[in-house]
């Protein structure tokens, strides 16, 4: 019983890490229809600019991640994918690459190769005992945070008229410029949103790990495209939802395959999303009716 | 003060779209461009809007320079499109829908809403239910409504008609006529031609990328009555019950 609930419990906190990255690429789709693959080297930056900070109160530290996630993502949008903006979404997928690639080299360039060691978060690490089961701290935060990420951005959405805009032009760009909603100020604000859940992904992912290389963004960014496409594209709460679920089937795949099988985890995993997006192309909390509706 | 259209070209690549079209709309007047599908119609609109870039020529309304504003600077500077299809925002509600609309206009956007929406009983009382769920009828005047949120001097369809019921367009027409009254000037894109001209003061076919002369609706009507409305671009006479058949969907 101690293991199924401590299963659950990771469960729960992986998956609501895997959301909140799969938002970060789901809130830039949404508005340019751009899988942003660049986004794991901006999580990855703000890491390092913890490490640059590492002296500093921690919450210089956590504005300072925040920034540098806002900062370089809409200094990437400015730079890359404005000048692109009515490019074919191939272009733009390649444009993205080229980003990542291009940040990747930067800092291997300039911080090198070697794994950092970033003390960020490590206040974090400490296990706490919640009855029968031990959650780390980043556990209980990364859930926090996915709510009050998750509550914040539903206001946003609903309540400002930005959000309306943020929303309407997700469904249809050029119908929401013929109402006058400016263009470059609803990008502009899904990349400031998006380098800002960039930086929290950061503090969560080196809370767990403590060190950070130049590719450490990687696998997180695919998984979180992945996340999306299997809750559904276009959509913030299916892009949520694809997150949550991968994470918490990867971390149950984690307790229920025997100690030989853990090696084959990811091939298991990966064959259930082939089989998954066989059954349900769309995403798996879009259904066709939306589809229809965005036509 | 009028809005202007002199030589306007647009290429998408290297095809030509639109060839030096020349259309005028004066202040309280119906203005039609009819013509076939692919004929460019739609180009000469979303160019107009500022969602295509001219290639030549200038679109100028009231002494301001439009044609190389973006879309969003052209519906600020008075000239409003309602686009060709359903392009209400299927999760937003109505309200959401308005409010969106009044947003680019500050300073006035309860009265705004309240004096766009006067003239779409159906809408008013359906203002928290999703744009979706609305007829395809209600969804055009949706799409009407929001665009007269920022009292547009100018006002361009394209295709109000299409997919609705004979009597709906009938209701859709009447408003554009209502608004013409008001002093707006209407340009309509239609492929629905006597309805088009019924409700017209002037009349421009347009083919193969190039907008004829301007036609009154008497010498329009004449025209339909003797065969030959479309004969000049498409080298072909089209008898005037085939012109009033409601046609297929598809844009230009």
């Amino acid at each position: 019983m101690d293991r199924t609930l401590q299963a659950i419990a990771d469960a729960i906190s992986s998956g609501s890490l895997y959301a909140l990255i799969a938002m970060g690429i789901a809130l830039i789709f949404g508005v340019m229809r751009l899988v942003n693959m660049a986004y794991g080297e901006t999580v990855v930056a703000t890491i390092y600019v913890a490490y640059f900070l590492r002296d500093q109160s921690p919450v210089v530290v956590i504005v300072g991640m925040l920034l540098a996630g806002i900062v370089l993502s809409v200094v990437i949008e400015r730079l890359a994918f404005r000048p692109l903006r009515n490019a074919s979404p191939t272009t733009m997928l390649i444009a993205a690459f080229a980003v990542s690639f291009t940040l990747q080299n930067a800092a291997l360039a300039t911080v090198g190769a070697s794994p950092r060691s970033v003390s960020a978060g490590s206040s974090l690490a400490e296990v706490r005992h919640l009855g029968p089961v031990d959650v780390p701290a980043y556990s209980i935060v990364t859930v926090v945070a996915v709510i009050v990420i998750v509550v914040a951005l539903r206001a946003f959405l609903v309540k400002s008229t930005l959000g309306i805009g943020m929303r309407a032009a997700s469904e249809d760009f050029d119908a929401a410029r013929l109402l006058g909603v400016r263009a470059n100020s609803v990008i502009r604000i899904a990349f400031v949103f998006s380098g800002a859940i960039a930086a929290v992904v950061g503090y969560l992912l080196v809370s767990a790990t403590g060190v950070v290389t130049p590719t450490s963004g990687t696998t997180p960014a695919l998984l979180g495209f992945i996340a999306v496409v299997i809750g559904g594209m276009g959509s913030l709460p299916a892009a949520a939802g694809g997150g949550f679920l991968l994470g918490a089937v990867t971390q149950i795949l984690q307790y229920v395959l025997p100690t030989d099988a853990l090696v084959f985890r990811d091939a298991i995993l990966f064959s259930g999303v082939l089989l998954l997006l066989i059954w349900r192309p769309q995403g798996l909390f879009i259904n066709s009716k939306t589809i229809q509706e965005r036509a | 003060m009028t809005l202007t259209v002199s030589d306007l070209e647009v290429h998408y690549g290297r095809r030509r779209a639109l060839e030096g079209a020349n259309v005028r709309i004066n202040p309280g007047e119906v203005v039609s461009i009819v013509g076939p599908n692919g004929a460019g119609k739609s180009t000469l609109l979303n160019c107009i809007a500022g969602l295509v870039p001219a290639s030549s020529g200038a679109v100028v309304a009231d002494d301001v320079e439009l044609t190389a504003m973006s879309a969003e600077r052209v519906v600020r500077a008075g000239v409003a499109l309602v686009p060709e299809g359903k392009h209400v925002f299927a999760s937003l509600s109505v309200a959401e829908n308005m409010r969106l609309a009044a947003a680019a206009f500050r300073g006035h956007a309860p009265d705004a809403i309240r004096h766009a929406t006067a003239r779409f009983p159906k809408l008013q009382d359906r203002q928290s239910q999703r744009a979706s769920s609305l007829s395809g009828g209600e969804q055009q005047q949706l799409m009407i409504a929001r665009a007269l949120v920022g009292s547009p001097k100018y006002l361009l369809l394209d295709e109000p008609s299409m997919g609705l019921a004979p009597q709906v367009v009938q209701e859709v027409f009447a408003i554009l006529r209502a608004l013409a009254q008001a002093g707006v000037g209407v340009l309509l894109v239609e492929q629905f031609v006597t309805q088009a001209v019924a409700v017209s003061d002037r009349v421009h076919v347009l083919a193969r990328g190039r907008v004829g002369d301007s036609m009154t609706k008497a010498e329009a009507e004449q025209a339909i009555d003797a065969g030959s409305f479309f004969e000049a671009y498409s080298g072909r006479t089209v008898q005037p019950a085939d012109m009033a058949q409601p046609r297929p969907m598809g844009g230009s």
